[in-house]
């Protein structure tokens, strides 16, 4: 009997004996990367590697090590040595050559070295017209991306957002995500609100007062036609569209009450999904198109919701705070990001759906609307100084903040758009 | 998994030593010397009314004395047991209380080296962006009382290559582990010599 029980003593005890040390938080520091450039015969190598460089650093997640400081340039696998960058406490080195085949035609080949592992993660070649060297570098830069990360790169992603130049002016704005290609999609003297895209790329979908009442209109970004969808409400607003691309969600009140309608784009149908005497409104798109998740004030204060289109149930997500609102899914669908106000301050958060906890990453004032990428690493939102609105934005794991480059006014929700196929 | 299975056994554990407390004779524990001596118990019978009046009183008297001089010894013994009992428990507890010192000392140590570890690893894991991913990798690490790393090997995979390979990397841009070189040799082969380090995406 003794020996029994000093056994399962023994026993429970050398199970747990082993110490486990639990590490979550990482370096403070940023990935640093050395962007070396291209080797070329006509001197255009380095226009490439320094746009890949701007593309790479323009979310904050990695710093630059400046040209100057390189000990050595190389340009392949044969002349390229380890130690050169280990000095240096290099992360990931890109380096690369150009080949004009002629005038107009150049091959790019570009290998990514992770330095700390002494391998080369990142082979790849890549061809096209050089008056096009600004979309081949922010493909490679989508590819380095992906080997350094593991991540899908944003880089050839589009952003729309509401440009405010003057009081009683406003322009529906489509630009590339680093804020170059700025294209007016709309401009008007009444206001102009929440953009969004089809999953396809091709159309956006807002909500314009052009008529002296909200008015949701799809406009094809090719060729600029406008459609006004046909409602009975008196108030539309918040079109979202479905990622399917069938579907588009909004909010529509017919007596005064705003509830969640889904507005069919084959059959140009509405049926309407929420029913409630509180207010519905910003909807937002499950990845899968079969749920949506939306603000609502039925329980007194306004709490996030979760709407099951095939069987319209709905489930309250949010249980903390006295306030949460705007609300997204992650591309994965099993997490949201939200703006989350508890007595007065405001945090925008994140928080998985099947528990209770919200993790807050960054203080904000409440008139902000994050966006996030379709990779589901960076949040961009709108913000104030002064009266000037501008866009930033931060990386999830809250290690780097970032300002989008100044616009000629103010600029307000911003969109960020699916990935291109 | 481990949780549940350890707690399954603690519960056993805890079952089996309520049965022990029931059933055993707990003296096992103690040395044989310092056994407490058991005192027999003997029936008296009392003679029948057919005998003598004055046989009964010499019984009774030399009874009387017999049972006196046993309850003297007994009564000596007895003091000679207790005192014997109350060294024995003093013992007992000042070993005790040393014990308990010397495991809160370790204990301590072990956590101070931990966080110092934790630091560490901490200021040279690059974490990769990893979005909304939560994913942990663990690794077991093998140390020379030196704090030279012999070797580390990883025992369970993210399922993220860009993440395993972010910590191997941190890993193997150290070699020495020297946060345990001030710990008492006793305590670094308990809980040093062979630990596990696990990556978290998520805190």
């Amino acid at each position: 009997m003794k020996y029994f029980l000093l056994f399962f003593i023994f026993l429970s005890l050398t199970i747990e004996a082993k110490l486990k040390i639990e590490i979550s938080q990482g370096s403070k520091d940023l990935p640093k990367i050395a962007v070396v450039p291209f080797k070329s015969n006509l001197n255009e190598g380095e226009s490439i590697s320094s746009l890949i460089q701007d593309n790479l650093t323009l979310f904050g997640e990695f710093k630059a090590l400046p040209k100057e400081e390189m000990l050595s340039f190389p340009s392949s696998e044969k002349n390229f040595f380890n130690r050169d960058w280990k000095i240096l406490n290099v992360d990931y080195v890109v380096l690369g050559s150009l080949q004009e085949n002629n005038s107009e035609l150049i091959r790019i080949e570009y290998f990514v070295f992770n330095i700390s592992l002494n391998k080369l993660i990142l082979r790849g070649d890549i061809s096209g017209k050089y008056s096009e060297k600004e979309e081949i570098s922010k493909v490679i830069s989508n590819r380095v991306y992906k080997s350094i990360t593991g991540l899908n790169g944003v880089f050839n992603t589009k952003i729309a957002y509401i440009l405010n130049p003057s009081k009683e002016r406003y322009k529906i704005c489509v630009s590339d995500i680093d804020g170059s290609d700025e294209q007016v999609l709309f401009e008007s003297e009444a206001p102009l609100m929440s953009p969004s895209w089809s999953s396809d790329l091709k159309k956006l979908a807002y909500v314009s007062f052009e008529k002296g009442f909200p008015e949701i209109y799809m406009q094809d970004l090719f060729s600029g036609d406008r459609e006004p969808i046909k409602t009975l409400g008196l108030s539309n607003s918040a079109p979202v569209w479905s990622p399917d691309n069938k579907k588009l969600a909004f909010v529509m009140s017919l007596s005064g009450n705003p509830d969640i309608y889904i507005y069919n784009l084959r059959n140009k149908k509405i049926s309407r999904h929420t029913t409630h005497y509180g207010i519905d409104t910003e909807p937002a798109w499950s990845p899968n198109s079969k749920k949506l998740l939306f603000t609502s004030n039925r329980s007194g204060s306004p709490q996030i919701y979760e709407l099951t289109i095939s069987s319209n149930r709905i489930k309250r997500v949010t249980l903390d705070g006295d306030y949460n609102a705007r609300a997204s899914y992650f591309p994965d669908g099993k997490d949201i990001v939200l703006v989350h106000g508890n007595n007065g301050v405001f945090h925008i958060g994140t928080k998985k759906l099947k528990s209770r906890f919200i993790n807050t990453i960054s203080k904000t004032t409440l008139d902000e609307s994050p966006t996030i990428s379709p990779n589901g690493n960076i949040i961009i939102y709108a913000t104030k100084n002064n009266t000037q609105g501008y866009l930033a934005g931060l990386t999830l794991d809250g290690k780097s903040k970032f300002k989008l480059p100044v616009k000629l006014g103010s600029v307000r929700e911003p969109a960020w758009s699916p990935f291109m196929n | 998994m481990t949780n549940s299975f350890v707690g399954f056994l603690n519960s056993i554990f805890v079952h089996l030593f309520l049965l022990a407390i029931l059933t055993l004779d707990f003296s096992i524990f103690v040395p044989q010397k310092d056994r407490i001596n058991t005192i027999p118990v003997e029936f008296v019978t009392f003679p029948t009314e057919k005998e003598n009046n004055s046989k009964k009183i010499e019984n009774i008297k030399n009874e009387s004395i017999e049972k006196n001089i046993q309850k003297k010894v007994l009564i000596e013994e007895l003091k000679v047991d207790k005192k014997k009992q109350l060294n024995f428990d003093s013992k007992r507890k000042l070993e005790d209380q040393i014990a308990e010192t010397k495991l809160l000392k370790e204990r301590r140590e072990v956590q101070i080296t931990i966080a110092l570890i934790q630091d560490r690893i901490n200021s040279i894991w690059k974490k990769p962006s990893l979005g909304n991913k939560n994913i942990q990798s663990e690794f077991v690490i093998n140390l020379a009382p030196s704090g030279e790393i012999l070797s580390f090997d990883l025992i369970s995979s993210s399922g993220d290559k860009v993440f395993d390979e972010s910590a191997l990397a941190a890993l193997s841009s150290i070699s020495f582990i020297t946060e345990v070189n001030g710990l008492d040799r006793k305590y670094f082969e308990r809980n040093f010599r062979s630990f596990n380090l696990v990556f978290k995406s998520k805190n």
